[in-house]
């Protein structure tokens, strides 16, 4: 017992110096401190060994690979939010059992989602198919009067051929879109304004206020206190054949686009980032789309590691 | 009575009850009958005394397996699609893919259990190699904050290695 609790008292010892040494210059003098520890006992240089093998697994090729999958999960998000929850339901303890709550987690409850990177289509019967887009979480409901899609998070297509009175509704936050016979999008990311784009027929969207309709070659930006009606902007849907097409975009948001077909971090350089770019550029390849983007734009990518990139002005 | 009695009587009660509910989550899938199994087996051996509300305790553990099965093809999906980032070279090889997606759940459990804060500072440091004051910025707490996370991460994963 005594052994054990000696053997974590080193463990948390070698951690502490690995912390404090993780940034330390070569010629730092608390190094000679560290090895002098590491040369007092075989149980110190043990423990030093079980943190230098763990960091190593980390930092290697596996491990990197794991952590970024676990980070690329569209629940990943969510997650930050629901931890709490999380333990509970994984843990499925009996105390908590008992309590017969529903628990609400916003993507795991999802019938149907889509990782960073992926998109996925869907024909749920002739009279409609859905084409989810990356990080997308929905699900799906059949109603007497058709379908209910909650759009949790991400973006969907929607293409609806439905007979009236059937309807295919979708709900996104405050609002509900719907429609018999339409083509339209429906857009919720994390800290941008929802985005409803209507690519053929016309769609109602229900609001507090009441219903507003949006016809082919509209769309609508929604914040909480704010509607924006606005012309689409080009090719808008080339996402659903695995395109990003551009007409003179800023590159800031050209690069803010590309970065949710992406695992890891992308950022670019406020300097370029009213850079204009135009082009076809594959959603599927989002590696090879920077270093294109360096051969038509005087801009260079940097990496942190091999998921943050930053792209900057050339040197 | 024993509780394996109770359980008998539960699902007798309640069996058909619980795979009509999977199958409205799960659609015409294989799946319903293995999950309700699973359900019936997690509830053996536990104290089913005092059991007031027999259904929602089914459906609380019947939820946490489908959870677990859902988030289980979320981390497949997910570990798939960063593959296809990598470069040919770097993939690994099948036999070994097996087994990262069995590390890749432990990760999951791991760290599903830190505080946020921990995590971000976590992935921020060990995945984006930041600085301990870059990662400070970024989640806006002190320097010493940060390191105190990176050591609390740190020690889980040593914890699940032993």
């Amino acid at each position: 017992m005594s052994d054990d609790h000696g053997a974590q008292a080193c463990i948390e010892t070698a951690l502490d110096w690995y912390i404090e040494l993780r940034e330390a210059h070569a010629e730092d003098p608390r190094r000679q401190r560290w090895q002098a520890w590491i040369d007092e006992s075989d149980s110190h240089r043990q423990a030093w060994q079980r943190v230098q093998a763990l960091q190593q697994r980390l930092s290697g090729d596996d491990g990197k690979l794991l952590l970024s999958a676990w980070r690329a999960t569209p629940s990943a998000i969510s997650r930050r939010a629901f931890a709490g929850k999380l333990c509970l339901l994984l843990g499925g303890t009996a105390g908590m059992a008992y309590t017969g709550q529903q628990l609400a987690w916003p993507s795991l409850g999802a019938d149907l989602r889509t990782a960073t990177g992926e998109q996925q289509r869907l024909a749920l019967d002739e009279r409609l198919t859905l084409d989810l887009n990356t990080a997308t979480a929905l699900d799906i409901q059949a109603q007497s009067h058709g379908t209910l899609i909650a759009l949790r998070r991400g973006e969907v297509m929607v293409d609806s051929r439905q007979m009236l009175p059937s309807l295919t509704q979708v709900r996104s936050g405050q609002a509900l879109i719907q429609a018999d016979q339409a083509r339209f999008a429906v857009r919720a990311l994390d800290d941008q304004p929802t985005r409803i784009s209507v690519y053929r027929g016309q769609v109602g969207v229900v609001l507090a206020d009441g219903e507003h309709r949006v016809a082919a070659g509209e769309q609508l930006l929604l914040t909480r206190h704010h509607l924006e009606r606005r012309p689409l902007p080009l090719a808008s849907d080339a996402w659903t054949r695995g395109l990003l097409i551009s007409a003179g975009m800023p590159l800031g948001e050209f690069v803010q686009e590309l970065d949710r077909y992406r695992p890891g971090i992308l950022r670019c350089d406020p300097r370029i980032a009213q850079l204009r770019i135009s082009g076809s550029f594959d959603l599927h390849q989002p590696e090879q789309v920077l270093a294109t983007l360096g051969q038509v734009l005087p801009v260079q990518v940097r990496y942190r590691s091999r998921y943050w990139a930053t792209l900057v002005p050339t040197a | 009575m024993n509780s394996n009695n109770v359980v008998a009587d539960l699902y007798q009660a309640h069996n058909g009850w619980l795979k009509g509910w999977l199958q409205r989550r799960l659609g015409c899938s294989s799946e319903v009958a293995d999950l309700a199994q699973d359900t019936f087996v997690k509830v053996l051996g536990r104290n089913l005394e005092g059991l007031r509300e027999p259904r929602a305790f089914l459906r609380t553990i019947a939820h946490g397996l489908l959870v677990d099965k859902v988030r289980r093809k979320e981390l497949e999906r997910a570990y798939l699609a960063t593959l296809q980032q990598l470069p040919e070279a770097l993939a690994p090889s099948p036999e070994l893919t097996c087994s990262l997606l069995e590390s890749l759940y432990a990760l999951d459990r791991l760290l599903a259990n830190l505080p946020t804060k921990v995590r971000q500072a976590f992935l921020l440091c060990q995945l984006d190699g930041l600085k301990y004051a870059e990662a400070a910025e970024q989640l806006g707490v002190t320097v010493s904050s940060v390191k105190k996370y990176m050591r609390t991460a740190l020690l889980h994963c040593l914890e699940l290695q032993a």
